[in-house]
């Protein structure tokens, strides 16, 4: 679904991912975890085309997309929640979902199925939105648009915990269906109720890999890597 | 005093003014105020506009004619300058500036080259004149008119109520987000250049009949055009299209008390002392729209 070989990429000359190699499988969810600065946005950002890489490759479904606009990335079904949630302030929240229509011409009903709270604030303009309503018609938007890669950067930020859990539930369902995710997270209630792999990354580069199964048994590595810890559901 | 017949004619003529006004800013609404690209070659698409229609009609060719090239030169125009030159620097805004600043005098040099420095003219296809309560007018003008403000609601009701309406607005705001929505922003772009090249080469064809063509006109058409739609609040083509017709009236009734220069002059102060006023009393974040 998903492969990155050697990829080198940054921000005027300076490199900011130093040399990552991922591979993801069909409903394989990943979840990229660091400190700040280690590089993740970055990655996510190349991924989807917003930054050009300095060397390396992006292969999509087979498809070689290193250098592509991210509009030709995005019409291989790649869904994708950038930090700043890309919510548009100018438009209301239905012209939100129903700007993304080319990706999935039933998003609007399928993210109010998803989320209904976004139903009620329909009519309100993005820029009118709290913090939390915006992430969630982000996530909404995303998920509905039923994509084959799924590229979230801290999807839970800002959203109450059942709020977490219903994203995490919709995550499962679309991984289950064969949907590939790749997700820049913190959050430990969603991190080990979805993850499949979970990915560290220091300094740009990607310094260990641990499994579902491994997960909890490397809670002392995360402890360490990252203060993070988890006490069940 | 003047007589109330004038006062008639004054209003009848300001709001036909008012419309054409409008008309003329509708193409920088889209442009300017939904895009956020500062194009200073409005004005000189606009003449482009009228020059074509002269030199279609020199050429013994239909006025009718120049109502449907107009608008494929302008719009042509526009699409080129976007492509090749503004595009490429994203649309930054004092390279934008700079860059269509040089155009505008180049276009302008170009007019000057092919009609020469005196006014032109074009005669309308037809003029009847019409019998009002107390005054006459130009039929051609009020048909003019009459398109204008047509053109201008239905170009209203496209933007704010169709789906590239959302486009623009999208991929002004957050150019990579709707990249990333699957949109091709550099196209959108490219038909929002097109859309307003062509609506203000239509109206420079339009108006030809009762203006004068000559290789400087662009320059008065591109500054009422920014007075137009800031005055009506930028980004809301309704609010162009209120802001044209106060202004076209303002500027009709002062005239029947100053000269039409003086007139110009006092309107166009009074929208800025609007404007001026208007922001010192806005609420801190803007008005809600």
């Amino acid at each position: 679904m998903l492969e990155i070989i050697g990829l080198r990429s940054g921000y005027n000359g300076v490199e900011v991912v130093r040399g990552v190699s991922l591979k993801l499988v069909r409903g394989e969810v990943l979840f990229v975890m660091g400190r700040n600065g280690a590089g993740k946005t970055t990655l996510l950002k190349t991924i989807v085309g917003h930054i050009h890489p300095i060397e390396g490759r992006i292969i999509i479904e087979g498809r070689d997309v290193t250098g592509w606009a991210p509009h030709k990335i995005a019409l291989l079904l790649v869904g994708y929640v950038p930090q700043d949630r890309g919510v548009f302030a100018r438009l209301t929240v239905e012209g939100n979902l129903r700007i993304a229509e080319r990706l999935n011409d039933g998003i609007v009903e399928e993210a109010y199925r998803l989320f209904p709270e976004l139903e009620i604030l329909r009519e309100r303009r993005g820029g009118e939105l709290s913090g939390g309503e915006q992430q969630i018609l982000a996530v909404a938007r995303a998920l509905a648009s039923r994509p084959r890669l799924l590229v979230m950067d801290e999807p839970a930020t800002g959203l109450m915990p059942p709020i977490i859990r219903r994203l995490a539930d919709a995550i499962k369902k679309l991984s289950s269906q064969g949907t590939s995710a790749i997700i820049v997270e913190q959050n430990p209630a969603l991190v080990f109720e979805v993850a499949d792999r979970l990915a560290l990354m220091e300094n740009g580069k990607i310094t260990a890999v641990i499994e579902r199964d491994r997960l909890l048994e490397n809670q002392s590595l995360l402890r360490n890597a990252l203060g993070l810890t988890y006490s069940g559901k | 005093m003047f007589p109330l017949e004038h006062l008639g004619l004054a209003l009848f003529d300001g709001l036909v003014n008012g419309s054409v006004m409008a008309f003329i800013a509708l193409g920088l609404t889209i442009v300017f105020g939904i895009m956020n690209v500062v194009n200073l070659t409005h004005g000189e698409l606009y003449m482009l506009g009228a020059l074509t229609c002269w030199l279609l009609v020199q050429s013994m060719l239909p006025y009718a004619s120049a109502l449907i090239v107009a608008p494929l030169v302008s719009g042509g125009v526009a699409v080129i300058i976007n492509m090749l030159i503004l595009q490429r620097f994203g649309h930054e805004p004092g390279q934008t500036i700079l860059a269509t600043f040089g155009l505008l005098l180049i276009l302008q040099q170009v007019a000057l080259a092919i009609m020469g420095p005196a006014p032109r003219s074009v005669q309308a296809p037809f003029n009847p004149v019409i019998e009002l309560a107390g005054f006459s007018y130009s039929g051609f003008k009020l048909v003019a008119g009459l398109v204008s403000i047509s053109i201008s609601l239905l170009v209203w009701l496209v933007v704010e109520g169709s789906r590239l309406g959302s486009l623009l607005r999208a991929s002004q705001e957050n150019r990579m987000m709707a990249e990333s929505l699957g949109i091709d922003t550099n196209r959108v772009f490219m038909v929002g250049f097109a859309l307003a090249g062509a609506l203000v080469g239509f109206a420079g064809a339009l108006t030809s009949p009762f203006r004068q063509i000559h290789f400087l006109m662009g320059f008065d058409a591109l500054a009422m055009s920014f007075v137009v739609v800031v005055l009506g609040g930028v980004g809301r083509v309704g609010g162009t299209i209120t802001a044209g017709l106060a202004l076209g009236l303002l500027e009709s009734l002062t005239a029947l008390l100053l000269t039409p220069t003086l007139a110009r002059v006092l309107t166009v102060a009074l929208a800025l002392l609007y404007i001026v006023a208007r922001r010192l009393g806005a609420p801190r974040g803007g008005w809600r729209y």
